[in-house]
Order: structure tokens, then sequence, then C-alpha cells
């Protein structure tokens, strides 16, 4: 019979700093996917993709490594299954600017869900990069090998569209 | 009192969201099996690797004459060979992952044709597989799923004694190729094997 040394289960060790330290990287690696993905199995999925892609090849295991694998795989295969719609990148120019109302009184965190939902991937990684992360539009541009014009309409544009969401009387209506 | 921003909502929205503590604990469990000995999966103990010993040096004359020979009588077969053993465990490794996680199909269906119908966005034909035929399993939906980054289905089948198996396809590439071999990692068996242009892998929890 084959013996047994890997490992899948988890194992029942106590946590070392070194394994705290990995699970904060593996969990900012985590809600990143979840930006692209906007759905919590595929995050899961493409973060174990992209962490055992970095063990196997010896990568180096950091967050802009974790980050760009999980961009580069994210993108492979939405380019694979057709999914994503590559948008010109000059059309975030035609985007009104963001509405400069305030936001309703009470805002629930399933309806920031939901208005995230709208978004597309680009848009939302946009937005996640600028608002979690703190990153500059020249920091995501540098990141995401776009232009500095492209990343500011996006990020616009992406704000404006959650914004409107959040500001609709009907939101059941605009699932 | 102040209404928060738009900004602070979609932080707080991330900040909230982690990953399962049960996927956290295999990353780390895999994380630490890499660190502390790359060999994580025993292959077949045919295709086993021989065993590296470290022999202190007795002089730089010892050192320079082994280093030549290896180089000269075979440095690249083994490191090929060590490389094709590593791909294996990591394909090994991400299938048992995959099927303990035991994620819902998206398509239930009984047959290929239909199975094959409904998983249209592969980029590969599902198949069956001769070395399947005489096994009597039952096919019960699939998913998409990935190997290695690449596109791939997930297809769950049942066993003539309801065991529960997990049969992973995507078209073969070179990496994939001459991974031919059984692993067994906590409990899960993983066959793997080639066919059709075609990469298959099947994991088989063991009864309970």
């Amino acid at each position: 019979m084959i013996s047994n040394a890997m490992t899948a289960e988890p194992e029942l060790e106590p946590r070392s700093d070194q394994d705290r330290e990995l699970e904060v990287l593996l969990t900012q690696g985590f809600r990143f996917a979840l930006s692209l993905t906007h759905d919590r199995s595929r995050a899961e999925d493409l973060l174990q993709d992209a962490w055992l892609s970095i063990l196997n090849g010896r990568r180096p295991r950091h967050l802009g490594y974790l980050r760009q694998t999980i961009r580069n795989r994210f993108y492979d295969q939405e380019r694979r299954s057709r999914l994503v719609r590559f948008e010109a990148l000059n059309a975030a120019e035609n985007e009104s600017a963001p509405g400069s109302e305030s936001l309703p009184d009470h805002v629930e965190r399933r309806d920031v869900e939901r208005a995230l939902g709208v978004l597309r991937p680009r848009e939302r990684e946009t937005l996640f990069l600028a608002t979690v992360e703190g990153y500059s539009v020249r920091e995501i541009a540098r990141e995401t090998g776009q232009a500095q014009g492209t990343v500011a309409s996006l990020l616009r544009r992406s704000k404006s569209k959650v914004r409107q969401w959040l500001q609709a009387p009907v939101k059941e209506a605009r699932q | 009192m102040r209404r928060p921003s738009l900004d602070e909502y979609v932080r707080d929205h991330y900040d909230s969201a982690s990953p399962s503590p049960q996927l956290l604990d295999r990353l780390v469990a895999a994380t630490r099996d890499v660190g502390a000995e790359p060999s994580g999966v025993t292959p077949d103990a045919a295709e086993a690797e021989a065993p590296v010993r470290t022999a202190r040096p007795t002089s730089w004359r010892f050192l320079w004459a082994a280093a030549l020979i290896i180089a000269l009588s075979g440095g690249w077969f083994v490191q090929s060979r060590l490389s094709t053993t590593r791909v294996a465990q990591s394909v090994a490794a991400e299938i048992v992952m995959n099927h303990v996680k035991d994620l819902d199909v998206e398509v239930r269906s009984t047959t290929w044709d239909e199975l094959r119908q409904s998983l249209d966005k592969l980029d590969f034909a599902l198949a069956g597989s001769s070395r399947l035929e005489s096994r009597d399993l039952r096919l019960q939906g699939g998913r998409y799923c990935s190997i290695q980054g690449k596109l791939a289905a997930q297809i769950r089948m049942a066993g003539p004694g309801g065991e529960r198996l997990t049969l992973y396809q995507t078209a073969t590439t070179e990496d994939l190729t001459g991974l031919d071999r059984t692993l067994t990692a906590s409990g899960v068996e993983v066959e793997m094997w080639t066919e059709q242009g075609l990469f298959f892998g099947l994991a088989q929890s063991p009864p309970d």
C-alpha cells in the first residue's frame, strides 16, 4: 500500500506566529479574490489554486505576488469560459461622473454586496484596491498594467454605479 | 452622527469577509508540508526517488569528483524525475483538497452526453475513460473547476457500494503528461492517467 505523507485535512497543531502571519496573508488574498469573483466559493477556489501554485513553484510568498497570481488565474479562467466582456478602454470616459448626492440614511451590508454585484470584475478590483488597500490611482495602474486615466475612470464609474444602486428606491427591481 | 461614506461601506464589506477556517487550515498545513519537506506525497514504491544522503564531504577533491559524476551520469534525468514527481504531488494535493471540499455539482446528470452539453464552456470534450468501464461507476453530475490553473471538470460519481468518487478531467498539457501514478493523501486515493488527449484524476475516499 502506498504510504501517506501529504496532509490535506486540517492539522490541529497550535498556531505559531508564522502561521498567523500566513493566515493574515491568505485572508487578504481571499478578499482580493472576492473582489474579482464576487462569489465566496469561487474566491476560495481561486485562493487555493493560486496558493498551491505559489508553493509548488517555490514562488515568493508575499501579498503582491499572491494578488498577481490570483489576478492572472482569474482572467485566464474568465477568458477561457468567455464570461468577461472586455470593454474598450475609453468606454469609461463616456460615463457620467459620480453623483454628488449623499447615501441613504441606512445602508444594509447586503445592499452593499448587491450593489458591488452590478460591477464588472475590473471595476470591483479597482474599487477594492483603492478603498480597502488604500492604493492611489498611480499605484493601481502600475499593479494592474493599465493607464492611469483608465484606472481613474474605472474608479469613478464603479463608485457611481454603487452609489446609484444604493440610492435606487426599489433595489429588488435592479437585481 | 456622521454617516459612513461609500468607501467605508465598501471597506467594511470586504473587511468582514474571510475564507473558511477549513480552507485556512488546509493551506496552512500545505505550507507547513512544503516548508518542512518538499516531498509531501510518497509515490508508488516503483517510482520512488532514491533517498538523498547528506554525507559530509571529506575533501574538495571528493566533492568535485562526485559533482562531476552526477552531472555526467544523469543529473538531468534525476532533476526531470524530481520535477515530475513534484508536479504529480501538487496535482494530487489539489485534487484531494477539492475532493474533500465536496462542493455541490452545478449540473446533475447521469449521462456523459448530457454533461458534455451542460458544461459547454470547457475547452475540451468531456469523455469517459476505458479505465473506468469495468468499475460500475454511476455518473451523478459535475461542475467547473481548475487544475493547476487550467479549466477542468469535476465530475461526481458513485461506486457500486455507494462510495463517493470525484473524477477530474482537463486537456492534457506538457505539465500534466507523464504523471500516471497513484498517490494517497489523508486516506484519499488519487489515481492519475492520460487518455485520448485528456488528463484524468480520480479521487476516492476510503469506505466509512
